[in-house]
């Protein structure tokens, strides 16, 4: 349930400045660890809420109102309402209910229904002297946005796959290749007769190169490029595209470990070409040269006959 | 007898993609059975998983409604315990609707064309729009947001819902549908009207309890409330504005 910048009849202190009503030395945040998970458990390690506001305290420590955090994974339909307090303390919740993106939102709710008193130190002058009432249930203070990716991994339940599927496109044209980008996987479209070729073959390890230059390698760069184009206007391009799919994401870890650094949409897109192939440890040329040997098995060339 | 959960294969699922129209096709040449499946692809379209599910057989009769809340029951029990990882994926009901309930995730959705299709057995986005709407993933979900495990009578609201197709797709627009509290609630007013008059509500009636229910969280944190409370608020606004549903 996004406030964002929701209007409230009456004061609220939201995380976010410009949407509060509470002076600017009051806050309220949702503070945890990063978290962890296995087959068993989500943890959310310390958990806790800072609540910068000698009302709300005041209200909170005299159970005229309570911290609450909804935890919400829209992808499971999971949707729960948890207490939680000024203590930091580890939350649990069971593995087998969450899976993708999660939600996580701190309230102050009222538990009854309270008359303030507006001249409150701690509200902006805009709500001086305007009575104000709560009533039960109301959301008197907001802290949202914050959110992780949980993935688990699959091996232990199904074979774990490539993130690279060809699959056949009963009307292509002969030598026709597309490329198709969803959440998990990047699809490299051919033709029936392509495919069949292509499932024959790819049994011989010995072939990976001409494939990986002749179809992952132009698919690759295709997806990030078309993919990174999409996120350009975002706050976050990387880290948003990484949140949201999976083969980006497996991509981003496989630049890590081989170059040992972050990458940098500036300078490393115009790389890029060069970055997949080193990936691949540059099928490209290698192809080629097994392709020469493929055609003169002798390994001389054909003038030589 | 018990048998192993299966999901689709990532490439089998893509090339259902990209050959939709050839697909819609075959199903309607092969409307009995989704065997000839492998045989198009020329592999096992299916991968195995570790989890194990009571095997289950949906009835089956031309008028699909005839057995659409039984068949959604029987799916439900069947499927309920699987971790979120399977049970939300749309490789898994791939499975479910071409080998498990194939001739009923044809009737489920009206596959007037390879779109339609698409979206209802092997959708492009994997997310909560595409398993509510999914052919028979939108049976097992609407069982699963009407039942209440603390009544004698669990399934008491699910009819309600299966009756009521508008009501369940201005539901799955807003998330806080998934907190069963609310649900509930406002199926209660929903089997308050039936009960009096034998009717569902309309369009346009269903729209305005909805209404009613998603502006409880204008301003509270309408997770807080209980069923009874929110059922309160609902009658409480919704029948001034039609009190012939409630004389």
């Amino acid at each position: 349930m996004p406030i964002g910048n929701r209007l409230f009849p009456y004061p609220v202190l939201n995380s976010t400045e410009l949407y509060s009503s509470y002076n600017s030395n009051c806050s309220f945040n949702l503070v945890y660890d990063d978290g962890t998970y296995d087959d068993d458990y989500l943890i959310l390690p310390n958990l806790y809420c800072i609540v910068r506001s000698d009302f709300l305290v005041s209200l909170i420590q005299s159970g005229r109102a309570e911290i609450k955090m909804l935890f919400e994974c829209p992808e499971t339909m999971y949707r729960r309402l948890f207490p939680i307090s000024m203590e930091p303390a580890d939350l649990r919740i069971a593995s087998d209910k969450v899976n993708g993106i999660c939600y996580l939102s701190a309230f102050v709710i009222a538990t009854e229904d309270i008359a303030v008193d507006p001249n409150s130190n701690d509200f902006t002058d805009e709500v001086a002297d305007i009575p104000i009432v709560f009533e039960k249930y109301d959301i008197l203070a907001v802290d949202e946005g914050h959110k992780h990716r949980i993935d688990f991994d699959l091996s232990d339940d199904i074979k774990k796959s490539s993130p690279f599927k060809v699959v056949p496109v009963d009307d292509y044209l002969e030598g026709k290749m597309t490329v198709d980008w969803g959440s998990d996987i990047i699809s490299i479209q051919v033709s029936k007769n392509a495919f069949d070729a292509y499932r024959a073959s790819k049994v011989q390890s010995s072939l990976n190169n001409i494939y990986f230059s002749m179809l992952v390698v132009p698919a690759l760069i295709y997806s990030i490029e078309s993919l990174l184009r999409d996120y350009s206007e975002k706050d976050s391009p990387l880290d948003e595209a990484s949140f949201d799919y999976l083969w980006f994401r497996s991509f981003i870890k496989s630049f890590e470990r081989k170059y040992n650094r972050e990458f940098n949409l500036t300078t490393d897109l115009d790389q890029l070409d060069d970055i997949v192939q080193n990936l691949f440890d540059y099928p490209c040329g290698k192809g080629v040269v097994l392709l020469s040997n493929m055609a003169t098995p002798e390994g001389g060339s054909e003038d030589d006959d | 007898m018990m048998i192993n959960v299966k999901m689709m294969k990532p490439e089998a699922y893509r090339t259902l993609q990209a050959n939709k129209d050839k697909i819609l096709e075959l199903i309607k040449s092969h409307p009995d059975s989704g065997d000839w499946l492998a045989q198009y692809l020329e592999y096992d379209p299916y991968e195995v998983t570790t989890y194990e599910i009571e095997n289950f057989v949906l009835q089956y009769d031309k008028d699909y409604e005839t057995y659409s809340v039984y068949n959604g029951i029987v799916l439900y029990e069947a499927l309920k315990d699987l971790p979120a990882r399977i049970l939300y994926s749309t490789y898994f009901w791939a499975w479910i609707n071409f080998e498990k309930a194939y001739r009923q995730a044809i009737q489920s959705v009206k596959i007037s064309n390879s779109q339609k299709l698409e979206n209802g057995w092997f959708p492009k986005l994997h997310g909560r729009r595409q398993i509510m709407l999914g052919a028979m993933s939108r049976e097992f979900i609407k069982v699963k947001m009407t039942v209440d495990e603390s009544s004698d009578d669990k399934y008491s609201l699910t009819k309600y819902l299966f009756g009521d197709k508008s009501l369940y797709i201005m539901m799955m627009a807003r998330n806080i549908t998934d907190n069963y509290e609310v649900t509930h609630a406002i199926l209660d007013i929903v089997k308050i009207v039936y009960d009096k008059n034998g009717i569902f509500l309309t369009h346009l009636q269903s729209n305005a309890l909805l209404k009613i229910a998603f502006n409880i969280g204008s301003v509270m944190l309408v997770d807080s409330l209980s069923r009874e409370e929110i059922r309160s608020i609902l009658l409480e606004e919704f029948e001034p504005l039609y009190p012939d549903l409630f004389n």
